[in-house]
This record gives structure tokens, C-alpha cells and sequence, in this order.
């Protein structure tokens, strides 16, 4: 981690156990100022429940929250700079959208005048200008996230937490949702910090994304770093569409893959480890010719057109079947010829 | 959230002292006798021929109170609950406003109306009392359940060729059974504890189990009274297991 | 079939209602015998108003202050422990201790219950008074506002209380302004009920009152009917209890069907 004082945030040594079960496990990482990162991970690894720990809604097991320098570990909720959007938006229903907006400033004591100025401010933000008297229970679910965003943000919070905000919404509205809020975030300039299991979304949206898996931090990396050079097995099999085939390390930068011997990066490894080759489908160079480039023969099981590219799998002669993208047209049962450039072989173990 | 679980604190310590110490100390009295002596009254009540056979009556009055509760109310929480027949759906809170008055008061008014019909007062009376305080009762649970049953289950029982009374019978009552266990459990287990309007509705002449117990309270023998009360609350108590199960 | 059925529901309508009715019209009459119509006349009525049965109007009066008392004290217990209780981690053991012991009074016999918390007075020596009185009907009623107030918090969304926290309230203010107005509806059917169940009320009232003359609505009424005289002015008092009751339900029921109608436009 580089100095403290960039980090707005920093969560240490955070465990989290209810009666026996672990949901977190030392997590730890930096978030800096004015970052957007996203908590990524699938079902049941703890990313809500970190999120709710960084909001203090819950408290650790063990380990801290450190903000702005200042451990806030025991600080409640509601006197932190933070605020949250939550998950089916929790808008209070004997509200309507201009009182739930107004909800903090009153716990606050914020003047009526300066309420009506701030509230008007975050209306325009999130296009929802004109709805002040609505009644929270008749909107739509994308009005209801907007009044939800409108409602942190009139607090002017250092750091704002989304807690799978987008999950309950459609496909193109979730779309235009994240433009929207990457506009936000820009436009606003403050820290925000996402939960999703949709690794698309965390990919698109983020500067820095942190991944959970069953309550332990995979892998902590911006996002074409994460897609290139996933940490272990779980983050290759979790982003992006890879190969992932088992082989052994060799002595001197080799590995035994698919049958063959090959060169490959085998720094981080010894000889005799098991590992997994990560190859992904847009790397695999296919060709009817067998030459030296193409050293695994297949036979081909199926091939798709996709509009961009042909979805090929190709079993080779060690029974591996591979998925393949590229722009030939393969008729199935064609025995073709299968190659890899060695740095687009990559390397991972089960562990990162 | 985990800071609003100590909101139950107040209610639980008020439980504590004025539920579950009540219920010790009651027992306390009805094992041990006025000099502190270790007896079990409870088992010595039996034995006396007058308290035995209240008991039995009691019972068997409850019993009776409730199989007609059942009888008269089913035809009306079934009749209600099913549009077709074209009541108005708020008039089951006619039949449900009763509960809402004193039942003492119900009680006084069925005693004076029975007085200008000249019928005397005594068991008839007592079991016509009952009934109609009780009545409500066993509507209601009657109806909700009712009300549950889609009514597409009878239509496609009459699909399958059943007649209208086996489909009553082979649909509607078992899917209603949750409802006449509760209307029951509502209407037995009171019955039996109830004695200001059994000694209403029969000039004291009859007296029910609660009858005794209050005496025996009133008359400062609060042993033997605290040991009929146990006895009456094993009887609750195996009741409601009994029920429970279904 | 349908003409069968509409007599049967007309005659239990009938049967319950012939006392009742009887009993209203004859409230309109000053015969001292139930059954005599001497004539149109409010004097039954006034009679309870101007003090001419004292007795009578001390009763009406300490049945409503302890109904009012005894109404403040279950809701506020209820819905306290509705709100603890729903917030409880489970399955924890707690819980079902308390879930247990709340229905301990909703099952056991009302005489058990009244005895009972007499043995209680008796064993800590505290005089028995209206104060008794309101205590016992407490621990009888409140297991009915917990069950009344606790379905309230299914409809309700989990996150609220912790949105209301994140922005800003401390916990008063949290459950003042956004946990109470959810759970309104549940808290003022309890209420009604509450009063109903406290003016209802006969065993726990007879046993735990002393000796110092407190009468409420049943107690009266046993004592009068042991004494083999119906006291005439009764009749009104019934009737305007009737038709507090016959008002408080179409309230709820108003209220009810409003929150229906709302609800399906809503949700569909």
C-alpha cells in the first residue's frame, strides 16, 4: 500500500463470525480519495456484509476501519461521513420523495431554506426534478434508485456505499444506470464504493476492484489487470470466459500442457507444482495446417457464428475441450491444428 | 439490527415476575398445605365425590357448548365465506361485534329476554347462554379459514364429477380443519373455566369447576383453591397438546 | 338451496341479536322491569349522567381510567418487545423463551391467569386496588399487541431502520420516524383490542381488586345480578357500549379496506 494519507479508507485485518460461521476473513485493502471501487463476488462471500461493516451497520469480529487516519472502528453509523444506497432502496413509504430526500438534513438540523436548495440540487443530478410530491410506493423501480442515490447524496458523504443497487433492475436500464452513475461519480468527485456480483459491471464501472470469495480477498486489482493476470483458479474461472486446463510445471521455464511439452512464464512456480494454464478463448490460434506454431491436434465439436466471431470448441487428442473465438468458419469434425503464444499463456495456482 | 434486541427487556422482566413467578408460586400452594407441609391436595381433590363430579359436568357441558358451537356456526362461516351466495361480505362483522361486548353484559341481556319468553333458567338455559357467548368465537376462525379455500378446489371437484355434498365433505371440511381446531381451543378451554355466566344463567344453582375454585379462594382456602387451578391447567395444558398436534 | 341458506343466516342473525336489540329498545324506556314498556323516555340515560346511581357511574368511570391504563401500558410494552423481538438473532434461545412465555396468558384460562397473579400480590404483600387491577390486565393484554404488531414488520422493508441510521438519526429518532408509522397499523388494533379485552374483563378484575369497593363494568354487573335486582340503568350503558363497539368496527373496517384498496393498486 503506498502512503496513508491517499487512503480515504482502510479496512485491516477485518474478520467477521456470527455464533460459528466466518463470513469475512482478514480482509484487508486501501481505498483512495475520490476512487470508484467495486467489492465483487458471488453470493454468499461476505461482500454485503463488509459493506454494511464500512457503513457501521455491523460491527468486526475483529480488525479495523481506519478513515482519513482515524480509527472509526466503534464509531455508530450515524455519525460517520458515509452514506448508502440500499439494496431494494429502503424509501420510506409514509414519505414522499421530497421528505425521504430531506431525511438527513432534518436528523441534522439543516435549515428548511438550505434543505429546498440541496434537495432541488440532487433532483437535477438524478433527473428527478418535478417528482418532489410523489408518493415513494408508485414509482418504478429506476425512479425509486434515483430518489434512493438523491437521498445519500444531499448529505454531501466523504464516501458513498451502493449495495448491489442495480441487481433489481432490467437489463438496459441497469445499462444506462451505470453510465449514469459513472457520470455521477465523476461529477461529484466523491469516493465511491460499489457491491456487485456482476463482473461485467465491476469491469466497466471501476478504478480498483476488490474480490471476495467465501469471505477472503482474492485478488485486489484494477480491472484489465484482473481480466489479464487473474491471482488464482477461483478468479480465472470468475472473470471473463478462460480456458482453464490443469498442468504440471516443468524444470526450466516448461510445462506439460495438453500432452505436450511447451515453454511458458513458470516464475512464480517450481518444478513438480500443480497448476492451471489460463488461455482465453480470443488467444487460441486454430488452423488446418499442422506445423510447429500448432503443436495440439483437435477435432472440432461445434462452431457458431456470434456476429463478431465464431464460437468454436475443439476437442483435442487428450480429450480437452477448448473454446475457441475466431473468424473462420469450421465445419464440425474438421481435425485442425491448436497453438498458443507463450505470453498469452498464463499461469495460475489454486491458492493466489 | 442487534442494538434494538435489548427493546424486549422491559417485557421480558415483566414476564418473568408476573407470569412465570405466578405460575411457581401457585404451584407452590397447591403442593404444600397451610402449615407448610409437603401433600399433594391436587390428587386428594379427586377423591371428593361433589369436586369430581363438577368436574365431569364441566366438561361435559363444554363439550356440548362446543359441538353445538360447531353445528350452528360452520353453516354460517361456510354460508359467508363463499360470494356466490350473495351476502354482503362485512356482514360477518355482525356475528363477530358480539365479542367486542362485556359477555357479562351479553349474558344480562339473554337472561332478560329468556325471563319475558318464560324460560326458566338452569342446564338449558346454562348451554343456551354458553352458545351464545361462545358462538362468535368459532365463527371467526371458522371464516378465515374459509375464506382460504380457493374456489377453484370445488370447482374442480365438480369437474371430476363429485355432487355438491362430497365435495362439502371430502374438500371443503378437511382443508377447514385448521379453523374448527382453533375455534374449538376458543371455545372449549373458556367453557370450561368460565363461572360468572354459568351462575348467571342458572341462579347459581349450577355450578361449574371455575365456580369451585373461586369459592374455595374466596373462602381463604387458598391451597386447595391453587391446586384446582393446576388441575385445571393440566387439563388446558393436555388440551392444547392434544390439538397441537393436528 | 340459496333461499334455504339466507333463512338459516337470517335466523342466527336473529338469535344473536333479538337480547341485544331488546335490551336498545328497552333502554328507551324508564320501567324498572325489563319486558314493561312504559313510554318513551331518556331518563334511563340521564340518570347516568346526573349521578342518580352513583355506584353505576363510579363504575363506568374506573372501567374506562383503568381500560385507558391499562391500553397505554400494553402498547407501550408490545410494541417495545415487538421491536426487540423482531431484531433478536435467531434462532436464538431467547426468543423462543419469550415467544413462549408471552402466549402463556393467551392460552391459560383467564381465572388461572387472575388467580395466579393474586397468589403473587399475596406472596410479595402488595395491597390489592385498581393498581393490581391495571398490572394484571397488562400481562393479559399485551401478548395480544405483540401478536397484532409483530406481523407488522413482514411488509415492512429490513433495511429501513438501517437507512434511517446510515443518515443520520440515533435510534430514538430512528424508530420514532420510520419504525412507528410502519408498525401504526398493528399498534391501534392492538389499542382497540386492548380496551375491548380490559372492559371484557371479569376474573382477573374479581380477584385482584381488594376489599376497598372497586367496581368495573363486570364486576357491577355480577354483583347486581347476585343480588337479584337488574339495575335498569344498565340498559343504556349497554347500549351505548354496543354502539361504541358497532363504530369502532367499521373504523377498523374502513380503515382496512382503505389499506387493501391502496395496496392492490400498488402491487396489483
Amino acid at each position: 500500500m503506498g502512503r496513508s494519507q491517499d487512503y480515504i479508507i482502510q479496512v485491516r485485518g477485518l474478520s467477521k463470525r456470527f455464533g460459528s460461521r466466518s463470513v469475512l476473513h482478514d480482509v484487508e485493502f486501501g481505498i483512495r480519495r475520490g476512487e470508484f471501487v467495486t467489492i465483487l463476488g458471488p453470493s454468499g462471500s461476505g461482500k454485503s456484509t463488509l459493506l454494511r461493516i464500512i457503513g457501521g451497520l455491523e460491527k468486526p469480529t475483529e480488525g479495523s476501519i481506519i478513515f482519513d487516519g482515524k480509527d472509526i472502528t466503534s464509531m455508530p453509523a450515524e455519525k460517520r461521513p458515509i452514506n448508502t444506497v440500499f439494496q431494494h432502496y429502503a424509501l420510506f413509504p409514509h414519505l414522499n420523495v421530497y421528505e425521504n430526500i430531506a431525511f438527513g438534513l432534518v436528523m441534522k438540523g439543516v435549515d428548511k431554506q438550505q434543505q429546498a436548495e440541496r434537495i432541488a440540487e440532487v433532483l437535477q443530478i438524478v433527473g428527478m426534478q418535478g417528482y418532489e410530491n410523489y408518493d415513494v410506493r408508485k414509482l418504478s423501480g429506476g425512479q425509486q434508485q434515483r430518489v434512493a442515490i438523491a437521498r445519500a447524496i444531499v448529505n454531501k458523504p466523504e464516501v458513498l456505499l451502493l449495495d448491489e443497487s442495480l441487481s433489481a433492475l432490467d437489463h438496459k436500464l441497469r445499462k444506462q444506470m451505470q453510465r449514469e452513475l459513472k457520470a455521477m461519480h465523476r461529477q461529484l468527485g466523491i469516493t465511491f464504493i460499489f457491491v456487485t456480483h456482476d463482473q461485467e459491471e465491476a469491469i466497466s464501472m471501476s478504478d480498483n476492484i476488490v474480490v471476495l470469495q467465501e469471505g477472503k480477498v482474492q485478488q485486489i486489482a484494477s480491472p484489465s489487470e484482473i481480466y489479464n493476470h487473474p491471482s488464482n483458479l477461483f478468479m480465472a474461472n470468475f472473470i471473463g470466459e478462460n480456458n482453464i486446463i490443469k498442468i504440471q510445471v516443468l524444470d526450466g521455464q516448461k510445462i506439460f500442457l495438453l500432452g505436450q511439452s511447451v515453454e511458458a512464464d513458470t516464475n512464480r512456480f517450481m518444478a513438480g507444482d500443480t497448476a492451471y494454464a489460463v488461455i482465453r478463448p480470443e488467444d487460441v490460434l486454430i488452423s488446418d495446417a499442422t506445423s510447429e506454431e500448432f503443436p495440439w491436434k483437435g477435432v472440432v465439436c461445434s462452431s457458431d457464428f456470434r456476429g463478431v466471431y465464431y464460437e468454436t470448441f475443439v476437442q483435442t487428442k487428450t480429450g480437452e475441450i477448448l473454446q475457441i473465438r475466431q473468424d473462420k468458419e469450421y465445419e464440425t469434425g474438421t481435425s485442425v491444428g491448436i497453438g498458443v503464444a507463450r505470453n498469452d499463456l498464463y499461469l495460475v495456482g489454486a491458492e493466489a | 439490527m442487534r442494538r434494538l434486541s435489548t427493546f424486549v427487556a422491559p417485557y421480558a422482566i415483566f414476564m418473568v415476575i408476573l407470569v412465570i413467578l405466578p405460575l411457581v408460586i401457585m404451584a407452590q400452594y397447591a403442593v404444600f398445605d397451610k402449615e407448610g407441609q409437603f401433600t399433594l391436595h391436587f390428587l386428594l381433590s379427586f377423591t371428593n365425590e361433589e369436586i369430581l363430579n363438577t368436574f365431569i359436568y364441566s366438561i361435559g357441558v363444554a363439550m356440548e357448548t362446543t359441538i353445538l358451537c360447531i353445528l350452528l356456526g360452520y353453516p354460517i362461516a361456510y354460508i359467508l365465506s363463499r360470494k356466490e351466495m350473495g351476502f354482503p361480505a362485512h356482514l360477518i362483522t355482525f356475528f363477530i361485534l358480539p365479542m367486542g361486548v362485556n359477555m357479562l353484559l351479553n349474558t344480562f341481556a339473554l337472561v332478560a329476554v329468556l325471563d319475558v319468553l318464560h324460560i326458566p333458567l338452569g342446564t338449558t338455559a346454562l348451554v343456551i347462554g354458553m352458545v351464545y357467548n361462545f358462538l362468535p368465537f368459532m365463527v371467526q376462525p371458522l371464516y378465515n379459514s374459509l375464506c382460504k379455500i380457493d374456489s377453484n378446489l370445488i370447482e374442480a371437484a365438480y369437474d371430476l364429477g363429485a355432487s355438491k355434498i362430497t365435495a362439502f365433505f371430502k374438500i371443503v371440511v378437511p382443508v377447514s380443519i385448521p379453523g374448527i381446531v382453533s375455534g374449538v381451543m376458543m371455545v372449549f378451554m373458556p367453557t370450561i373455566s368460565t363461572f360468572a355466566i354459568s351462575e348467571l344463567l342458572t341462579m347459581n344453582k349450577v355450578k361449574l369447576f371455575g365456580s369451585v375454585v373461586q369459592a374455595s379462594i374466596g373462602s381463604d382456602m387458598l391451597n386447595y383453591g391453587a391446586a384446582l387451578s393446576i388441575v385445571m391447567l393440566l387439563v388446558v395444558v393436555i388440551t392444547q397438546v392434544l390439538l397441537k398436534d393436528r | 338451496m340459496k333461499a334455504l341458506s339466507r333463512i338459516y343466516v337470517v335466523l342466527m342473525l336473529i338469535f344473536m341479536y333479538a337480547p341485544i336489540f331488546a335490551l336498545i329498545v328497552f333502554s328507551f324506556t324508564d320501567s324498572p322491569v325489563f319486558g314493561k314498556w312504559t313510554g318513551f323516555s331518556l331518563d334511563l340515560y340521564r340518570n347516568i349522567f346526573n349521578g342518580e346511581v352513583p355506584d353505576l357511574t363510579a363504575t363506568v368511570w374506573s372501567t374506562a381510567v383503568i381500560a385507558i391504563c391499562v391500553m397505554i401500558l400494553s402498547v407501550l410494552l408490545g410494541t417495545s418487545a415487538a421491536i426487540g423481538l423482531y431484531n433478536l438473532r435467531y434462532p436464538s434461545l431467547l426468543r423462543k423463551a419469550i415467544s413462549f412465555t408471552n402466549s402463556v396468558p393467551l392460552i391459560n384460562p383467564d381465572i388461572i391467569t387472575a388467580i395466579s397473579l393474586f397468589l403473587l400480590y399475596v406472596f410479595l404483600g402488595v395491597s390489592r386496588g385498581m393498581v393490581t387491577v391495571i398490572i394484571s390486565q397488562t400481562v393479559l393484554c399485551t401478548p395480544f399487541v405483540m401478536m397484532c404488531v409483530l406481523p407488522m414488520f413482514k411488509q415492512m422493508d429490513k433495511d429501513l431502520f438501517s437507512a434511517a441510521i446510515d443518515l443520520g438519526a440515533s435510534t430514538f429518532q430512528a424508530i420514532w420516524h420510520v419504525i412507528l408509522p410502519q408498525l401504526r397499523p398493528g399498534i391501534v388494533s392492538g389499542a382497540l383490542l386492548t380496551i375491548a379485552l380490559s372492559i371484557d374483563d371479569f376474573a382477573v378484575t374479581l380477584f385482584n381488586r381488594g376489599n376497598d369497593g372497586l367496581e368495573t363494568l363486570s364486576t357491577y354487573i355480577y354483583s347486581d345480578a347476585q343480588r337479584g335486582g337488574l339495575t335498569p340503568e344498565i340498559r343504556p350503558l349497554f347500549t351505548m357500549i354496543v354502539v361504541v363497539a358497532v363504530i369502532a368496527l367499521i373504523i377498523v373496517n374502513i380503515y382496512s379496506s382503505r389499506r387493501e384498496k391502496l395496496r392492490k393498486k400498488i402491487f396489483g
